[in-house]
Parts: C-alpha cells; structure tokens; sequence
C-alpha cells in the first residue's frame, strides 16, 4: 500500500486560498491579493497533482502507473467507527481519479486566470475567488475521497458551491431562482446517492473504494466484495431494479448522477445555470462538477457491471438526453444556453458510453469534453466581455475581425466538439459511438438505435455549433440591432405564474430583449473598467454609435491559446487502434513516448480494472451468454489487444461514417446560416419542448398547492400545531407541580429527600427479605 | 495476628507516585492560601500559581496513562482507567473555572485568594473520590469537596441569595453525607471490609446479606444527593442560581463528575452481578433497576422543569439534572455489561460524557458570567433579547453550546449521547431499552429550551439600551478551549475515547445473565 502525505495537500490548498480570501481578501479588497492567491492555491494543487499521478519527486510509482491501478492513499483521520461502521477522512488517487484531478487542476488553474481578467473590476472579486477556491476542495474532495461517504460530502459540496456561484450576481432575480431551482434539483438526485449508500453498506458491510489497512485494520472495498461474492450478473428485467440487489444500487447511484450531471429528468437546471459568471459556466457546469455523475459511474462499475438493467438504462436515458438537448440548442440565441445545452448533450454520450459498457470512452470523453467545453465557454465569456455584457447573438457578427484570439481559438474548440478528425472530440466521440455499435450488452436491435441516435446528435451538433459560430463571427455587425419581440405583457404573467414555483422565468421562451437583456446588464459590475461610462446605468440599446468590440487582456487569452492547444491535440492521447494503425502504429500504448502517457494507459487500466474486477468470474459469465459484464472486459481486451480484422474494418467504416455526418452538419450549418443568420427556429425547439412548463404545470404546482392548502393550511397548523400547543399546555400542567415542589424551603426539600431515601431503601430491603425469606 | 498488622505499620505501602497527582494540587492549595496571606492585595497571581500547579498535576497524571492499573497504599488508591479518565476530567474542570472566574473576581469584591485555594481543595477532594478505591478515601474526598463548595457558594458575603445558596447546600448536604456514611456502615457490617475490591470478592458470600442491600440503597440515596438525581435533586435549583455563577458552573460539573466516579467505582465495581449467588443476583438487579428508574425520571423531570424556567441559570441547573440522567444511562450500562472489555467501555463511555459536558456547559457558564454582570443581575432570558447580531461572536459561542447540549451531530455532545447511549442497548434489555427511548424522547424535548435562548437572541427586538462588554483575556482563553473541545470532541472523538478506555482495577467479573 503506497502513502502519500502530499495527497491532502491538493484539496487542502484550495480550502486556504478559500479561507485566506474570505477572511483577508474581504478586507483588503485588492484584486491583485484575491487572484494570486486563488491562483496560488490551484496551482499548488496542479503541481502536486501531477507529481503525484506521474511520480514526479515522490518515492513512489506514480498513481498513474502503478501496477494493477493500485491507489496511493492518505488516511488523514478516522471520521466514523461506529460498530463495523466504518468512514475514513481519507484521500486516494488511482489512475481514474488520477486523470481527473491532473485535468481538473489544470483547467481549473486556466479557468481561475482567466477569471481575473472577467472578473475584473467587479464588487465582489474576493467573494468569487473564494468560492471558486472552495469548489475547488469540494470538487477535489468529491474526486480524491476513498470512500463514497466522503465522496458525498464533496458532492454536497460542490452542489453548494454551484449554488453560491449560480447566484452570485445575488441582485439579479434570474440569478436568485437559478440558484435556487439548480440546488432542489441537485437534492432530488442526492437523495438516489444516499439511499443507494444506505443499500450498499447493508449489502455489502463497506462503502470503501479500495481494500486497504488503516490502523492495523483491514478494510475491504466494495468492488471486492462484489467480486468474491457475486457469481453473474442479476437478471435483465425490470423487476431487479426494485429487488433490493445490486441493479437497485446501480440505478440510485445513476439517479443522483442524472442529478449532477443534468440528464433526463433532472436537466433543466443546467440551462439555467448560465446566469453565473462565464467562468463559472466554464469550470462548474462544463467542466468538472457536471462530470461527477460520470465519475460516480465509472467509479462503481463493477456494481454496474453486475446490473445489465441499470446499464440499460443509463445508455437510454445518456441517448434520449444526447439528442433532446441537441435539437434544443439549435433554437437558442443566447450563446452560453447554446454552450449549456451542448453540454448536456455531450454529458448524455458520456453516460450512453457507460451504458454500453465503455466506461474508458466516457472518462476519455469527459477529459477532451473539458478541454473544448472550457475553451468554448472562456471564449463566450471572452466574447461577452468584448461585447460589454451582451450575450444575444442576434447582435453579434464579423466578431472575427476584432476578436482575432477568441475567434481562432474558438474555432478549434468548434471543430473539436463536431467531430472533425485530429481535433479532440473527433477520437472519443468516434469511440462512443463505435463501442454503442459493437456493444455486447445491450440487446439487439437496441444497440442499432442508440447508435443512430448518437449519430444524429452528432449531426445535430455540429449544425447548432456552426450556426453558434457564423452568428457570432461571420456576417455583418449587427451590434445596434433591435430584436425581433420587444417586451411582451405575456411575460409579466408568465413571470408572476412561476413566482412561487422554480422560477425559471427564462429568457428563451419568447425571444424577448429589452427587458431581459437591461438585467442581464444590471449589477454587472465588472467591465466597468473598460467602459468609460458606469456600467449599471449602462443599456445595450445606448451602445455608442462608434462602439467596436475589443479584444480581452492576454490573462483572458492564454488560458484559450493554452485550451485551444489541448482541444487540438489532447485527442491524440488515445487513438484507437484502428484508426492509429492506418499510419502505421500498431500499438496505441507506442504513443506514450510521444505524447502525454497518462491516457494510454487509461484505456489499459479501465481494461484491467474491469477485468480485475470480474475476472474471477469470467468463465461462468461467459457461458451465460455473453451478457453482462465479463463478455464487456472481453470486448475491452479484444478491441485493444485481439484487433481482429473485422472488428478494424467496422471501426474504420464507421469513423469514416460519422466524419463524413460532421462535415455534412458543418456544410448545412453553414448553407442555412451564413445565409440568414436570423433565421426563425421551431418554436417548441426555441422552447426548449417546453419540459419546464411541464415540470411547473404538473409537479411543482401541485406540489404548492397540496403544501400550501393540505400540508401548512391541514396538518401543520391543524394538527400538528395542536399536539405542540396540546403538549405545552400539559407541560405547562405539569410545571406548575414542579413549581410547587420547589417552594425553597429547606425543611420541605429534606423531606422530601427522606420521602424519596424510604422508596429507595424500601424497594432494597423488599429485595433483602425475600433474601432471608 | 498481632505480627502482621505490627507488619503493615511499618511498612505501610507507600506508594508516593501513585497519589502524585493529587499532592501536587494539594500543595499548590496550600501555596495560595500562603501567598494570599502575605499578599493579600493580588488579583490575578494566586490564579495564575493554581493554574501551574493543575498543569502540573495534569502532566503528572498523563505520565502515567500507559502504567498498567495498579493500587497502592494498602489498596486503598488505585490507578485505572476510571481514575485517570475522571481526574484529566477535573483538571480540566478546574482550570477552566478559574479562568471564568477572573471575570467576575474583577467586578466584585470577593477574596479571591481564598476562592482559589478552596477550588483546589475541592478538585483535591474530587481527585480522591475518582482514585479512593476505599470507601473511607472516597468518603474523605466527598468531604473536603463538600465543605469546599459550600463555602464557595456563599463567597458572595453581601448577597443574600448566595448565603442562601450555602445554607441550603450545606444543611441538605450534610442530611444526605449522613445518608452515605451509614450506608457504608452497613456495608462494611455486611462484608467486613471498606476496601471496594475486597467487598466486591465479600459479595458473594456476604456475612449479612440484607445489610448489603439497605447498605447499598443508603448509598444510592447519598450519590443521588451529590449527582442530583431524581427524587434527591430538589436542593440543584435554588443553590445554582444563588450561588456566584463560576461556583455553579464547578458544581454542575465538577462535583458531579466525583460523585459519579465514586459512584460507578462503589456500585459497577464493588457490586458485581455474580451468577448463581442469590445476594448478589438480587443487590445488582436491585440497584440496576432502581437507578434505572432514577436515570428516567431525572432526565423527564430536569426536561420538563428546564422548558418552564425564565431565567437562563435556573434552567442550566435543571438542564445539568437531566444530564445527570443520560450519564446515568452509560453508568447502568458499564453494570449491565457481559463482559470487562464492555464494563471498561462504558465507564470511559461516561468519563466522555462528563467531558464533553464539561466542556460545553463550562463554555455556556463561562457567557453567562460575562453577560450577568455585577452580582448576576442579568441571567433572565429576557436579558438576552436581541444581542445576536450585536454581540456575534459571543452569541454564535453560546449557540454553540447551546446546540451541544443538545446534542447535535459534530458537536461534542453528540458523541457524548452516542457514546453513553450504546452500552445501554448493547446490554439487550427491555427496561434498558425503554431508558435509552426515555433519553431519546428527552432530548428532544429539550430541544426547546435549547433552541428557545437562541431564537431570544437573534430573533427577538430588544427595547433597552445594550453594550457589548468587553472579552478579557481569560475568558477568551476558557471560551477558546472550550470552543475547541465542543467541536474537538465532537469530530474527532476516537482518540480520547480510546485513551479512556483502559481496564479498571476490579477483576471480579465472572459473566453471568439476570435471572
């Protein structure tokens, strides 16, 4: 078992820079303070995460290859020994949290730097750094936690943060009720979390994620209680998923994924979101935290493995997710909802590839998914900066020619998201989709139609993406542009309907500016040091006649240059070996000494892990038909050790397939768009297929007002307010005998002693004559 | 015969390091009645001078942590788990208390010399009644602690209610010493010995088995008194509120930490459930289910009593009798307990509870100290109106404290429940069982007056003019280490509760179930 003190150090540096800037930074108001220590604490993380996976100065074998994905670990204290009960406060890194936290550090260091700039000149820079600082510790708490307890609590964290974060411009209504709806949705998905923990610690006696010795104790992990105890995989059938087994711990644990990581039903809130900082946009809700679903996937696939139900469910519903998010982002004008819905879109491959039993493609997805989501949401953030807080496309356009930086950097991030070869998300999107197709566990012809659906999507994305970029960089400056719909009285009532309810007075509805658009002006703050006018009384119809958009600060650029490097090359890390083998690499794994070699030997470990996992097994789940887990790890080794010449031959085909469907997307995007930018979308895709509507109409305002008229108006004030006043009157009652014992009289105290001494020696010697007797 | 007792007077067994502890604080008592004497003009020296003298004491007494339980002296001290885990407990009681009390010795005219070296005879007399491993050592130490305090309460010459407070303690207190003193007459009529392990041996072939059991009820009726338990409670209200509030704060927790040491020493140690002795069946199942009754009308009452109460002293009095009550559930669990390992677990179980209660109830002392200014006037909840936000350190500590009395999660108090609660249900016994609900329905209940003093601070108006005082230095300290403790203690209980649970000096355990 390798130790390593350092571990804590990654998520304690964030905790100090958090507490540094509330408690110093809060004083000082020195922006230059705030950000070098926030900047500070996540680099310190960086580094030392990356010592640490590659074994950079450390005694050990990095994390990221030490033999048979053995985790370096950090008892910090015992948390909870309770019984057999037991909860460590302790950290380990292993190659899958490893590669987390090495891109999550990283980017977040980038999006952290970039956000001095964005931020700047805002009333509160201190108060976002440290919360920023303390999503950082949660997020790295969430991802380094050795056990699923202490990954909650970086769950819960990093909920809390996203809310804080969510409503930082705390004047801004739509703010406030993001907030507030991202938070209640988060809640309903914990809620799957902690009772499939409930279930796994009855089921199993342990909720640790590795086996290990923690004060002369052994400790035995889950994963290896499910491998020395299950002998196949529980039935596919609906029924498992209510049998208490390991389905239902599966499919809990994929409710609270949906919950963070906004897919179908719980998405609605990501969208929302947006009403953040950029930044924030960026790191929580593109980058890291939505990905903790993923990661808790990923993490218990070996219970996954074991439930062919649940995983059936998580391909569907990763799919359903993928393309309903797709075609609403086709319809929206506000760049970030674009980007939002993008990102659920992308998140649903990630979980179809789990569903499919590639988890190594998801957590390949998820990484290059960060790289290009970050770049895509700094570089909007970039472009709103430029354009004075305004987030419409409609008033965009030939942005190119004077955001020269932003423009390239974001167009590789664009022909990284839809698919182009050599650009990131090309090789893990290609991945995904060719592991739905040649997926041994889902039945036929299902395997067909999820593999169809994600083509599509892909189609999808990069028609939306395209029509993203032409309206914002190509065709003519449309900055003083009146919008379509003006203020609408619909609005107002619509607005007042959802007062009570999740609030999401959203902006896309209705195409709607000028209303809107002054809030999202107001209480900006920041940018005011580039205008030369205040910016609160500013208002994007009083843009000056003469107004050119200007392009960030280098502390804005770099981060993008250094994304747009990795959204172009980080692909690289793992291409399979079909299509590697066209230029004549035979073996993936030759890669590593050219290129980073974190991510060869991801796809190795998630093979191995998989089949360490289940391998003692294998034999027996290979004759029940294939189904389920072992014939998966066989399909995982065969694909990158067997490379049989058919399966090479459909992978090539396929990538080929889908490269073509994204140029097609890219040529239509580009057709339609380039031509009238403008161009009216479906209504009820503008509309977002109005899920929020049906959420209000059916589940939160019935839920309203069976509280307001049942709950409160019933039983609370009814009933129970009738027990509690009920008890104070007894109780009241009973003080008064009290009362009268107490009279403070010594006499009357002394006997009521000796009245209380004769009970007690009466009862005993009661005991002492039946003794003689 | 005559040869050996010659023996034993000659070579009496001392064994000097083993009351170590004890003689140093002893002496420092001795140096600040001293100091006083020639100095008599000092404020803050005599405090300092005790406040060495415990840290030494405490050095001396964790020194020997890792010794294996042993007795000296004849028998008549021993060292163990029990005794080590209470006695850190007193020191730290002490100390705390002598830090509280530097704000009210500088707002009033009190000998202050004097106050301190009575506390350090007190803690003296406290230290023995955890070591005494004799009856007459324990009977000793109830003593010096007693005349201590009662002197204590009534420190305050020129305040009646104080001087009421003393009367009253020391007329009930000397009723119910008398109470104890013959109940171990009768013990040692019934077994002919003081000495706690050979009574314990007696047990099961007593001289006088009927002695034994009226023996043991005098007993429970003279614990009772100094524990404060239901029906033997009623002095609790009257002498906390009148006495000086630093006096309260020791008395809710210092004496009552003794008095449950010697009372789990007498009772789980010296009477042991030997299976098949009918006497010893019927002493245990007697006072097993008489205190078991006791634990649950303590803590109803104390509840009950405390939810009426107006003025904020008074109702942490009735509060520390239902605390009283939910240590007693720990204590009937280290004697219900299977087996050593489970009677040593929970005795350390119920020397954490006392710690975590100490550290937290000190704390709440320690505020309302400082908010009751001269004389104690301001101790009515009304007094606390509004002073949330302009006092939020100091309110925000108190909620604190008020929320681990309680009892909630990451609070000291927590673990302390958890801890004292878990022998009880380990014991599988319904009329244990229905205790531990008792205690859970109670805490609940006590939820109100707990909650009510924070909900007077933030949220009520407040109609007359109010100051922040200011925070001296020692009371900063108290409330630091006790601030720490509650959430210490709370977090990160293992280690402490390790540390106390080392084996007690009382080998006769043979198991056996209750008839």
């Amino acid at each position: 078992m390798t130790e390593n003190n350092l571990l804590s150090l990654i998520i304690f540096a964030p905790l100090v820079g958090a507490v540094i800037n509330w408690l110093i930074g809060g004083r000082l108001k020195n922006e230059l303070f705030s950000g070098v220590v926030a900047c500070a604490a996540v680099g310190v993380s960086c580094v030392v995460a990356f010592m640490i996976a590659f074994g950079i100065g450390t005694p050990h074998i990095g994390a990221l290859s030490a033999p048979e994905g053995k985790p370096v670990l950090d008892h910090i204290w015992t948390w909870i020994q309770v019984g057999s009960f037991r909860a460590d406060f302790g950290l380990g890194m292993d190659r899958l949290s490893g590669i987390y936290v090495c891109f999550i550090t990283f980017v977040g260091l980038l999006i952290h730097v970039f956000a001095t700039g964005y931020m700047h000149g805002d009333k509160g820079f201190y108060r976002f750094f440290a919360y920023l600082n303390l999503f950082m510790f949660s997020m790295l708490t969430l991802i380094l936690a050795d056990n699923y307890l202490l990954m909650f609590v970086g769950w819960e964290g990093v909920g809390l943060c996203s809310y804080l974060l969510i409503g930082y411009y705390i004047k801004r209504d739509e703010a406030r009720k993001a907030a507030k709806k991202a938070f209640v949705m988060n809640r309903i998905g914990d809620w799957g979390v902690l009772m499939a923990i409930f279930l796994m610690y009855s089921m199993t006696g342990s909720i640790s994620f590795f086996d290990k010795t923690v004060d002369g104790a052994q400790v035995q992990s889950v994963f290896t209680w499910v491998s020395q105890n299950v002998m196949a995989p529980e039935s596919f059938a609906g029924a498992a998923i209510f049998a208490g087994g390991l389905t239902s711990i599966a499919v809990l644990l994929f409710v609270g994924a949906t919950g963070k990581s906004a897919q179908i039903p719980l998405f609605t809130w990501l969208p929302d979101a947006m009403a953040g900082p950029t930044p924030v946009s960026a790191l929580i809700h593109a980058a890291t935290m939505v990905t903790a679903g993923v990661y808790l996937v990923v993490r218990s696939n070996a219970i996954f493995q074991n439930a062919p139900t649940a995983m059936f469910i998580v391909a569907i519903i990763g799919a359903a997710t993928a393309i309903f998010a797709a075609t609403i982002g086709l319809a929206q004008n506000d760049i970030k909802k674009v980007l939002a819905y993008s990102t659920v879109s992308q998140l649903g491959y990630m979980f179809l590839a789990c569903g499919v039993g590639a988890f190594t493609a998801a957590i390949f997805h998820v990484m290059t998914h960060a790289f290009f989501k970050a770049l895509l949401f700094l570089g909007s953030g970039s472009v709103i900066h430029g354009m004075h807080h305004e987030q419409d496309m409609r008033r965009m356009g030939n942005l190119k020619k004077y955001m020269p930086i932003t423009f390239a950097t974001m167009l590789t991030g664009w022909l990284a998201i839809s698919g182009i070869p050599i650009f990131a998300g090309f090789f893990s999107k290609d991945e995904i989709l060719y592991k739905t197709f040649a997926s041994p566990n889902i039945p036929e012809p299902w395997n067909y139609v999820l593999w169809i659906v994600g083509l599509v999507t892909a189609v999808l994305t990069a028609v939306y993406m395209t029509r993203m970029m032409v309206m914002t960089f190509w065709g003519e400056e449309r900055f003083h542009e009146e919008l379509p719909v003006a203020e609408h009285p619909h609005d107002a009532a619509r607005a007042e309907e959802n007062a009570y309810a999740f609030g999401d007075a959203s902006d896309a509805v209705e195409p709607h500016g000028d209303a809107h658009a002054a809030a999202h002006h107001y209480d900006d703050g920041h940018g005011a040091a580039h205008d030369e006018h205040d910016d609160e009384d500013e208002h994007h119809h009083a843009l000056a006649h003469d107004f050119k958009p200007h392009e960030s600060p280098w502390v804005m650029t770099v981060p993008l240059i250094v994304l747009a490097i990795l959204s172009t090359f980080g692909g690289l890390m793992g291409v399979p070996y079909a299509l590697s083998s066209l230029v004549g690499i035979k073996d993936a794994n030759v890669f590593e000494h050219t290129l980073e070699p974190i991510i060869a030997k991801v796809s190795h470990k998630e093979a191995g892990h998989s089949t360490a996992a289940t391998g003692e097994h294998a034999p027996a789940a290979t004759n029940a038909a294939g189904a389920g887990h072992a014939a998966s790890a066989a399909a995982t080794e065969a694909a990158h050790d067997a490379h049989s010449p058919e399966e090479v031959r459909n992978e090539r085909l396929l990538a080929g397939l889908s490269v073509l469907l994204a140029a097609l997307g890219i040529g239509t995007g580009w057709m339609i768009f380039q031509k009238s930018p403008l161009k009216r979308m479906p209504k009820i895709l503008a509309e977002k297929w109005r899920v929020d509507e049906l959420y209000n109409g059916y589940i939160v305002d019935p839920i309203t007002n069976l509280s307001r008229n049942a709950l409160w108006k019933g039983i609370d004030i009814g009933v129970i307010d009738g027990i509690v006043n009920g008890v104070g009157h007894f109780v009241a009652a009973l003080g008064g005998v009290a009362r009268g014992i107490q009279v403070g009289f010594v006499r009357s105290y002394a006997a009521f002693i000796l009245f209380g001494a004769l009970i007690v020696i009466g009862y005993f010697i009661y005991y002492g004559f039946r003794l003689i007797g | 015969m005559n040869t050996i007792l010659l023996q034993n007077l000659v070579n009496p067994n001392v064994n000097l390091p083993i009351v170590l502890p004890e003689m140093i604080v002893a002496l420092t008592g001795v140096i600040v009645m001293l100091y006083d004497s020639f100095v008599p003009r000092q404020r803050s020296v005599t405090g300092a001078i005790s406040l060495i003298g415990l840290a030494i004491s405490a050095f001396f007494l964790v020194s020997m942590w890792n010794d294996a339980p042993q007795t000296g002296w004849n028998g008549m001290i021993a060292s163990d788990g029990l005794r080590l885990s209470f006695t850190i407990v007193f020191l730290l009681v002490s100390a705390v208390t002598i830090l509280i009390s530097s704000v009210w010795a500088d707002n009033e005219d009190v000998p202050i010399g004097e106050y301190h070296a009575l506390l350090l005879f007190a803690t003296f007399g406290m230290m023995f009644m955890a070591s005494g491993n004799d009856l007459v050592i324990i009977f000793l130490g109830l003593e010096t602690l007693s005349i201590a305090t009662y002197v204590m309460a009534g420190l305050r010459r020129g305040d009646l209610k104080s001087n009421e407070s003393a009367m009253k303690y020391f007329i009930l207190g000397s009723f119910a010493s008398a109470f104890l003193l013959y109940g171990m007459a009768l013990i040692y009529g019934a077994t002919g010995s003081t000495n706690i392990t050979e009574i314990a041996l007696k047990v099961a072939n007593p001289n006088f088995p009927a002695l034994l059991l009226v023996g043991g009820a005098m007993m429970i009726v003279g614990f009772g008194f100094k524990v404060a338990t239901v029906p033997f409670h009623v002095w609790t209200p009257d002498v906390y509120e009148g006495a000086p509030t630093p006096v309260t704060a020791f008395m809710a927790v210092g004496s009552k930490s003794a008095a449950f040491a010697s009372f789990l020493r007498v009772f789980v140690l010296g009477f042991p459930l030997i299976a098949g002795v009918q006497a010893s069946e019927f002493l245990h199942e007697s006072w097993v289910t008489a205190l078991s009754v006791m634990a649950i009308l303590t803590m109803t009452v104390g509840n009950i009593a405390a939810i009426l109460q107006d003025n904020v002293k008074r109702m942490l009095a009735y509060s520390s009798i239902a605390h009283a009550g939910y240590a007693m559930v720990g204590f009937i669990g280290a004697g219900m307990a299977k087996n050593m390992q489970q009677r040593d677990a929970a005795i350390a179980a119920v020397a954490f509870y006392m710690l975590t209660y100490a550290v937290t109830n000190l704390g709440a002392f320690a505020i309302v100290t400082l908010l009751g200014q001269k004389n104690d006037r301001r101790t009515a909840f009304e007094d606390y109106n509004g002073i949330g936000f302009r006092a939020p350190a100091l309110a925000f500590t108190l909620s604190l404290f008020m929320l681990s009395l309680l009892g909630l999660p990451l609070t000291a108090g927590f673990m302390g429940k958890v801890m004292v609660f878990r022998p009880a249900l380990e014991a599988n016994n319904l009329l244990l069982t229905v205790m531990v609900i008792a205690a859970a329905v109670n805490t609940a209940i006590s939820a109100y007056y707990y909650l009510r003093l924070i909900v007077v601070m933030f949220f009520r108006e407040r109609t007359t003019d109010w100051l922040a005082p200011r925070i001296p230095t020692a009371l900063t300290a108290a409330l630091l280490i006790t601030v720490l403790g509650v959430l210490y203690f709370g977090i990160f209980s293992d280690g402490v509760i390790e540390k106390f649970s080392k084996s007690s000096v009382g080998t006769v355990f043979k198991a056996g179930t209750r008839p």
